[in-house]
Protein backbone atom coordinates (compact mmCIF):
# COMPACT_ATOMS: atom_id res chain seq x y z
CA UNK A 1 0.00 0.00 0.00
CA UNK A 2 2.67 2.44 1.13
CA UNK A 3 4.85 1.34 -1.73
CA UNK A 4 2.11 2.05 -4.28
CA UNK A 5 1.54 5.50 -2.79
CA UNK A 6 5.25 6.18 -3.07
CA UNK A 7 5.24 5.16 -6.72
CA UNK A 8 2.27 7.44 -7.51
CA UNK A 9 3.88 10.38 -5.71
CA UNK A 10 7.14 9.69 -7.54
CA UNK A 11 5.35 9.58 -10.91
CA UNK A 12 3.52 12.82 -10.18
CA UNK A 13 6.72 14.57 -9.08
CA UNK A 14 8.45 13.47 -12.28
CA UNK A 15 5.45 14.59 -14.36
CA UNK A 16 5.23 18.03 -12.70
CA UNK A 17 8.99 18.60 -12.89
CA UNK A 18 9.23 17.53 -16.51
CA UNK A 19 6.00 19.31 -17.57
CA UNK A 20 6.42 22.68 -15.88
CA UNK A 21 10.23 22.67 -16.02
CA UNK A 22 10.40 22.04 -19.76
CA UNK A 23 7.60 24.56 -20.46
CA UNK A 24 9.42 27.21 -18.41
CA UNK A 25 12.69 26.42 -20.18
CA UNK A 26 11.13 26.67 -23.62
CA UNK A 27 9.47 30.01 -22.85
CA UNK A 28 12.49 31.55 -21.14
CA UNK A 29 15.46 30.01 -22.93
CA UNK A 30 14.16 27.85 -25.72
CA UNK A 31 14.77 30.34 -28.49
CA UNK A 32 17.76 28.32 -29.74
CA UNK A 33 15.27 25.61 -30.68
CA UNK A 34 12.57 27.78 -32.26
CA UNK A 35 14.29 30.93 -33.58
CA UNK A 36 16.05 31.44 -36.90
CA UNK A 37 19.61 32.66 -36.48
CA UNK A 38 21.82 34.76 -38.75
CA UNK A 39 25.24 35.05 -37.12
CA UNK A 40 24.67 36.59 -33.68
CA UNK A 41 21.12 37.63 -34.55
CA UNK A 42 18.06 35.54 -33.81
CA UNK A 43 14.40 36.13 -34.63
CA UNK A 44 11.15 34.58 -35.78
CA UNK A 45 10.64 35.72 -39.40
CA UNK A 46 7.97 33.07 -40.06
CA UNK A 47 5.61 34.48 -37.45
CA UNK A 48 3.60 37.65 -37.88
CA UNK A 49 0.42 36.16 -39.27
CA UNK A 50 -2.53 34.27 -37.87
CA UNK A 51 -0.54 31.05 -37.54
CA UNK A 52 1.99 31.64 -34.78
CA UNK A 53 4.10 28.80 -33.43
CA UNK A 54 2.63 27.83 -29.98
CA UNK A 55 6.00 28.37 -28.27
CA UNK A 56 6.31 31.84 -29.79
CA UNK A 57 2.73 32.59 -28.73
CA UNK A 58 3.51 31.50 -25.16
CA UNK A 59 6.72 33.55 -25.16
CA UNK A 60 4.82 36.63 -26.35
CA UNK A 61 2.16 36.07 -23.67
CA UNK A 62 4.85 35.97 -21.01
CA UNK A 63 6.91 38.91 -22.28
CA UNK A 64 3.94 41.16 -23.15
CA UNK A 65 5.66 42.23 -26.36
CA UNK A 66 3.61 43.29 -29.36
CA UNK A 67 4.48 41.29 -32.43
CA UNK A 68 4.98 42.83 -35.87
CA UNK A 69 2.66 41.68 -38.65
CA UNK A 70 4.04 40.19 -41.86
CA UNK A 71 3.62 43.43 -43.83
CA UNK A 72 5.12 45.39 -40.96
CA UNK A 73 8.46 43.74 -40.45
CA UNK A 74 10.77 41.32 -38.69
CA UNK A 75 12.73 41.79 -35.48
CA UNK A 76 16.12 40.25 -34.70
CA UNK A 77 17.93 40.35 -31.36
CA UNK A 78 21.56 39.82 -30.42
CA UNK A 79 22.64 39.18 -26.84
CA UNK A 80 26.16 38.00 -27.78
CA UNK A 81 28.81 39.24 -30.17
CA UNK A 82 30.13 37.10 -33.02
CA UNK A 83 32.68 35.51 -30.65
CA UNK A 84 29.81 34.36 -28.39
CA UNK A 85 30.56 36.78 -25.53
CA UNK A 86 27.80 38.65 -23.69
CA UNK A 87 27.17 42.22 -24.85
CA UNK A 88 28.22 44.80 -22.26
CA UNK A 89 27.53 48.53 -22.42
CA UNK A 90 31.06 49.41 -21.29
CA UNK A 91 32.59 47.77 -24.37
CA UNK A 92 32.94 49.14 -27.89
CA UNK A 93 31.38 47.07 -30.69
CA UNK A 94 31.51 47.39 -34.45
CA UNK A 95 28.30 46.47 -36.31
CA UNK A 96 29.20 46.35 -39.98
CA UNK A 97 28.10 45.05 -43.34
CA UNK A 98 24.85 45.37 -45.21
CA UNK A 99 21.21 44.81 -44.45
CA UNK A 100 18.59 42.97 -46.52
CA UNK A 101 16.24 45.06 -48.63
CA UNK A 102 13.65 46.87 -46.47
CA UNK A 103 11.75 50.17 -46.53
CA UNK A 104 13.37 51.09 -43.22
CA UNK A 105 15.32 49.53 -40.37
CA UNK A 106 16.20 50.53 -36.85
CA UNK A 107 18.93 49.43 -34.45
CA UNK A 108 18.30 49.65 -30.72
CA UNK A 109 20.60 49.08 -27.75
CA UNK A 110 18.67 48.08 -24.63
CA UNK A 111 19.83 47.16 -21.15
CA UNK A 112 18.84 43.66 -20.02
CA UNK A 113 17.16 43.39 -16.65
CA UNK A 114 14.05 44.25 -14.69
CA UNK A 115 12.38 47.67 -14.91
CA UNK A 116 13.76 48.45 -18.36
CA UNK A 117 12.07 51.55 -19.72
CA UNK A 118 12.33 52.85 -23.26
CA UNK A 119 13.93 55.91 -21.65
CA UNK A 120 17.07 53.73 -21.36
CA UNK A 121 16.91 52.68 -25.01
CA UNK A 122 19.02 54.36 -27.67
CA UNK A 123 18.50 53.85 -31.37
CA UNK A 124 19.54 54.68 -34.92
CA UNK A 125 17.40 54.41 -38.03
CA UNK A 126 18.38 53.57 -41.60
CA UNK A 127 17.72 57.21 -42.51
CA UNK A 128 20.43 58.41 -40.12
CA UNK A 129 23.22 56.10 -41.28
CA UNK A 130 26.19 57.24 -43.35
CA UNK A 131 27.19 54.51 -45.80
CA UNK A 132 30.33 53.69 -47.78
CA UNK A 133 30.24 53.97 -51.57
CA UNK A 134 29.44 50.26 -51.92
CA UNK A 135 26.38 50.55 -49.65
CA UNK A 136 27.97 48.91 -46.61
CA UNK A 137 28.08 50.71 -43.27
CA UNK A 138 29.91 50.68 -39.95
CA UNK A 139 28.14 51.50 -36.70
CA UNK A 140 30.21 51.88 -33.56
CA UNK A 141 28.45 51.31 -30.26
CA UNK A 142 30.37 52.63 -27.31
CA UNK A 143 29.91 54.51 -24.03
CA UNK A 144 32.26 57.17 -25.43
CA UNK A 145 31.58 59.42 -28.42
CA UNK A 146 32.91 57.97 -31.70
CA UNK A 147 33.36 59.41 -35.20
CA UNK A 148 30.88 58.27 -37.89
CA UNK A 149 27.76 56.30 -37.03
CA UNK A 150 27.70 56.08 -33.24
CA UNK A 151 25.21 54.51 -30.83
CA UNK A 152 25.84 55.46 -27.21
CA UNK A 153 25.74 52.61 -24.68
CA UNK A 154 26.67 54.74 -21.68
CA UNK A 155 25.15 53.62 -18.36
CA UNK A 156 24.33 50.14 -19.67
CA UNK A 157 25.68 46.96 -18.15
CA UNK A 158 24.40 43.74 -19.79
CA UNK A 159 22.60 44.75 -22.94
CA UNK A 160 21.14 43.52 -26.21
CA UNK A 161 20.89 44.91 -29.71
CA UNK A 162 17.57 44.80 -31.53
CA UNK A 163 17.60 45.11 -35.31
CA UNK A 164 14.13 45.64 -36.82
CA UNK A 165 13.48 45.50 -40.56
CA UNK A 166 10.28 47.14 -41.75
CA UNK A 167 8.52 46.11 -44.95
CA UNK A 168 10.88 43.35 -46.00
CA UNK A 169 10.36 39.97 -47.61
CA UNK A 170 14.03 39.02 -47.47
CA UNK A 171 13.31 36.34 -44.86
CA UNK A 172 10.26 34.80 -46.47
CA UNK A 173 11.20 34.29 -50.10
CA UNK A 174 13.24 31.61 -51.79
CA UNK A 175 16.90 32.37 -51.25
CA UNK A 176 16.46 33.57 -47.67
CA UNK A 177 19.24 31.18 -46.67
CA UNK A 178 21.70 33.50 -48.44
CA UNK A 179 20.52 36.52 -46.41
CA UNK A 180 23.29 37.96 -44.27
CA UNK A 181 22.84 40.29 -41.32
CA UNK A 182 25.55 42.70 -40.14
CA UNK A 183 28.59 41.34 -38.30
CA UNK A 184 28.86 42.20 -34.60
CA UNK A 185 32.42 42.36 -33.35
CA UNK A 186 33.87 43.52 -30.05
CA UNK A 187 36.58 46.16 -30.53
CA UNK A 188 37.63 46.87 -26.94
CA UNK A 189 36.41 47.15 -23.38
CA UNK A 190 37.04 50.05 -21.03
CA UNK B 1 14.14 -1.90 -11.37
CA UNK B 2 11.66 -2.51 -14.19
CA UNK B 3 8.86 -1.18 -12.00
CA UNK B 4 10.89 1.96 -11.23
CA UNK B 5 11.55 2.55 -14.95
CA UNK B 6 7.86 2.01 -15.71
CA UNK B 7 6.83 4.70 -13.19
CA UNK B 8 9.60 6.99 -14.47
CA UNK B 9 8.40 6.54 -18.04
CA UNK B 10 4.79 7.20 -16.96
CA UNK B 11 5.94 10.38 -15.23
CA UNK B 12 7.76 11.57 -18.35
CA UNK B 13 4.73 10.87 -20.57
CA UNK B 14 2.45 12.70 -18.12
CA UNK B 15 5.03 15.52 -18.01
CA UNK B 16 4.82 15.78 -21.80
CA UNK B 17 1.05 16.21 -21.58
CA UNK B 18 1.48 18.91 -18.88
CA UNK B 19 4.13 20.62 -21.06
CA UNK B 20 1.82 20.81 -24.09
CA UNK B 21 -1.12 21.96 -21.94
CA UNK B 22 0.91 24.74 -20.27
CA UNK B 23 2.24 26.03 -23.61
CA UNK B 24 -1.23 26.04 -25.19
CA UNK B 25 -3.08 27.51 -22.18
CA UNK B 26 -0.54 30.23 -21.29
CA UNK B 27 -1.71 32.82 -23.91
CA UNK B 28 -5.28 32.56 -22.57
CA UNK B 29 -4.31 32.93 -18.93
CA UNK B 30 -1.73 35.68 -19.29
CA UNK B 31 -2.72 38.88 -17.50
CA UNK B 32 0.08 41.07 -18.83
CA UNK B 33 0.29 40.28 -22.52
CA UNK B 34 0.09 42.89 -25.29
CA UNK B 35 -3.69 42.59 -25.51
CA UNK B 36 -4.29 43.27 -21.80
CA UNK B 37 -1.86 46.24 -21.90
CA UNK B 38 -3.81 47.78 -24.80
CA UNK B 39 -7.14 46.94 -23.17
CA UNK B 40 -6.11 48.90 -20.08
CA UNK B 41 -5.34 52.13 -21.94
CA UNK B 42 -7.70 52.18 -24.93
CA UNK B 43 -11.48 52.44 -25.02
CA UNK B 44 -13.46 50.44 -27.60
CA UNK B 45 -13.59 52.01 -31.07
CA UNK B 46 -11.59 55.10 -30.14
CA UNK B 47 -8.13 56.15 -31.26
CA UNK B 48 -5.57 56.38 -28.49
CA UNK B 49 -2.13 57.83 -29.23
CA UNK B 50 0.63 56.14 -27.24
CA UNK B 51 2.61 59.23 -26.33
CA UNK B 52 6.38 59.16 -26.31
CA UNK B 53 6.21 59.97 -22.61
CA UNK B 54 4.29 56.74 -21.88
CA UNK B 55 7.59 54.96 -21.20
CA UNK B 56 6.16 52.14 -19.08
CA UNK B 57 3.54 51.17 -21.67
CA UNK B 58 5.99 51.44 -24.56
CA UNK B 59 8.46 49.24 -22.67
CA UNK B 60 5.74 46.71 -21.75
CA UNK B 61 4.76 46.37 -25.40
CA UNK B 62 8.44 46.41 -26.47
CA UNK B 63 7.69 49.18 -28.97
CA UNK B 64 10.44 50.46 -31.23
CA UNK B 65 11.20 53.95 -29.83
CA UNK B 66 11.89 55.30 -33.33
CA UNK B 67 8.16 55.12 -34.14
CA UNK B 68 5.04 57.04 -33.16
CA UNK B 69 2.01 54.88 -32.28
CA UNK B 70 -1.76 54.95 -32.08
CA UNK B 71 -4.00 52.06 -31.06
CA UNK B 72 -7.71 51.37 -31.22
CA UNK B 73 -9.56 48.57 -29.46
CA UNK B 74 -11.85 47.22 -32.14
CA UNK B 75 -15.12 45.71 -30.93
CA UNK B 76 -17.18 44.23 -33.76
CA UNK B 77 -20.02 42.96 -31.53
CA UNK B 78 -22.31 45.80 -32.64
CA UNK B 79 -21.19 46.00 -36.25
CA UNK B 80 -18.17 46.54 -38.50
CA UNK B 81 -15.62 49.23 -37.69
CA UNK B 82 -13.73 51.57 -40.04
CA UNK B 83 -10.21 52.79 -39.37
CA UNK B 84 -9.54 55.77 -41.56
CA UNK B 85 -7.75 59.05 -41.87
CA UNK B 86 -5.01 61.03 -43.50
CA UNK B 87 -1.55 59.52 -43.17
CA UNK B 88 1.79 61.36 -43.30
CA UNK B 89 4.19 60.95 -46.21
CA UNK B 90 6.59 59.01 -43.96
CA UNK B 91 6.80 55.22 -43.76
CA UNK B 92 3.90 53.79 -41.76
CA UNK B 93 2.33 50.44 -40.97
CA UNK B 94 -1.07 49.34 -39.67
CA UNK B 95 -1.96 45.96 -38.18
CA UNK B 96 -4.79 44.15 -36.43
CA UNK B 97 -3.76 42.14 -33.37
CA UNK B 98 -5.81 39.35 -31.81
CA UNK B 99 -6.07 38.65 -28.06
CA UNK B 100 -3.44 35.89 -28.31
CA UNK B 101 -0.94 38.05 -30.18
CA UNK B 102 -1.81 36.75 -33.64
CA UNK B 103 -1.80 39.32 -36.47
CA UNK B 104 -4.60 38.50 -38.95
CA UNK B 105 -3.94 41.62 -41.06
CA UNK B 106 -1.13 44.10 -41.64
CA UNK B 107 -0.23 46.64 -44.28
CA UNK B 108 2.30 49.39 -44.83
CA UNK B 109 2.57 52.68 -46.72
CA UNK B 110 4.33 51.09 -49.70
CA UNK B 111 1.82 48.28 -50.26
CA UNK B 112 -0.94 50.82 -49.67
CA UNK B 113 0.57 53.00 -52.44
CA UNK B 114 1.01 55.81 -49.89
CA UNK B 115 -2.72 56.43 -49.92
CA UNK B 116 -4.61 57.40 -46.82
CA UNK B 117 -5.68 54.71 -44.42
CA UNK B 118 -9.18 53.47 -45.12
CA UNK B 119 -9.95 49.95 -43.90
CA UNK B 120 -13.24 48.37 -42.92
CA UNK B 121 -12.96 45.62 -40.32
CA UNK B 122 -15.68 42.96 -40.58
CA UNK B 123 -16.28 39.58 -39.02
CA UNK B 124 -16.80 36.81 -41.57
CA UNK B 125 -20.58 36.93 -40.96
CA UNK B 126 -20.71 40.73 -41.33
CA UNK B 127 -18.76 40.53 -44.59
CA UNK B 128 -21.18 37.90 -45.92
CA UNK B 129 -24.11 40.10 -44.93
CA UNK B 130 -22.49 43.02 -46.73
CA UNK B 131 -22.49 41.03 -49.95
CA UNK B 132 -25.87 39.32 -49.58
CA UNK B 133 -27.74 42.49 -48.58
CA UNK B 134 -25.81 44.69 -51.04
CA UNK B 135 -25.17 47.35 -48.43
CA UNK B 136 -23.72 50.59 -49.82
CA UNK B 137 -20.30 51.46 -48.44
CA UNK B 138 -17.44 53.74 -49.51
CA UNK B 139 -15.95 52.02 -52.60
CA UNK B 140 -12.44 53.03 -51.46
CA UNK B 141 -12.89 51.15 -48.20
CA UNK B 142 -10.60 48.13 -48.07
CA UNK B 143 -12.63 45.26 -46.56
CA UNK B 144 -10.76 43.15 -43.99
CA UNK B 145 -12.40 39.95 -42.76
CA UNK B 146 -11.24 38.87 -39.31
CA UNK B 147 -11.94 35.70 -37.32
CA UNK B 148 -12.83 37.33 -33.96
CA UNK B 149 -14.97 40.22 -32.70
CA UNK B 150 -12.28 41.66 -30.45
CA UNK B 151 -9.05 43.01 -31.90
CA UNK B 152 -6.64 45.87 -31.49
CA UNK B 153 -5.59 48.03 -34.42
CA UNK B 154 -2.14 49.55 -34.17
CA UNK B 155 -0.76 52.24 -36.47
CA UNK B 156 2.97 53.03 -36.50
CA UNK B 157 4.67 55.97 -38.21
CA UNK B 158 8.42 56.43 -38.54
CA UNK B 159 9.20 60.18 -38.36
CA UNK B 160 12.16 61.21 -40.49
CA UNK B 161 13.41 63.14 -37.46
CA UNK B 162 12.54 62.76 -33.78
CA UNK B 163 11.56 66.45 -33.63
CA UNK B 164 8.63 65.63 -35.93
CA UNK B 165 7.23 63.06 -33.49
CA UNK B 166 4.79 65.49 -31.83
CA UNK B 167 3.32 66.53 -35.18
CA UNK B 168 2.96 62.85 -36.13
CA UNK B 169 1.24 62.09 -32.83
CA UNK B 170 -1.21 64.89 -33.52
CA UNK B 171 -1.92 63.53 -36.99
CA UNK B 172 -2.42 59.99 -35.67
CA UNK B 173 -4.76 61.38 -33.02
CA UNK B 174 -7.03 62.65 -35.79
CA UNK B 175 -7.54 59.14 -37.24
CA UNK B 176 -11.07 57.80 -36.96
CA UNK B 177 -11.81 54.40 -35.50
CA UNK B 178 -15.59 54.11 -35.38
CA UNK B 179 -18.51 51.89 -36.27
CA UNK B 180 -19.60 52.03 -39.89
Amino acid sequence: MLRNAFHIVFTLLVALSVGFGSAYYMVENGREMTATTYGSWFGWPETGGSDIDPYRKATLARSGALQLGRAEGVVFTATHDDAGENLVGGCTYLISGTTPSASAWTLRAMPIGPNVSDKNTVYLTSFQINRHNDGTFDITTSPDAQPGNWLSTANMNRMEFILSFYDTNAFLVVGQETTVLPALQKVSCS
Amino acid sequence: MIRFLTYLFAGIVLGGIIHISVILIMPNLSTHNAWTSIERVASPNQIKVIKREAHALRAALDLDPAFVYAVCRVDLADGPVALSGSMPANFWTAALIGPEGEVPYSTNSRTNNNRDLKIGIFTVQQAEMLISEEIDIDPDLQIIRVPSEKLAAIVRVLPSHSDLASAMEEQLGSLKCAQL
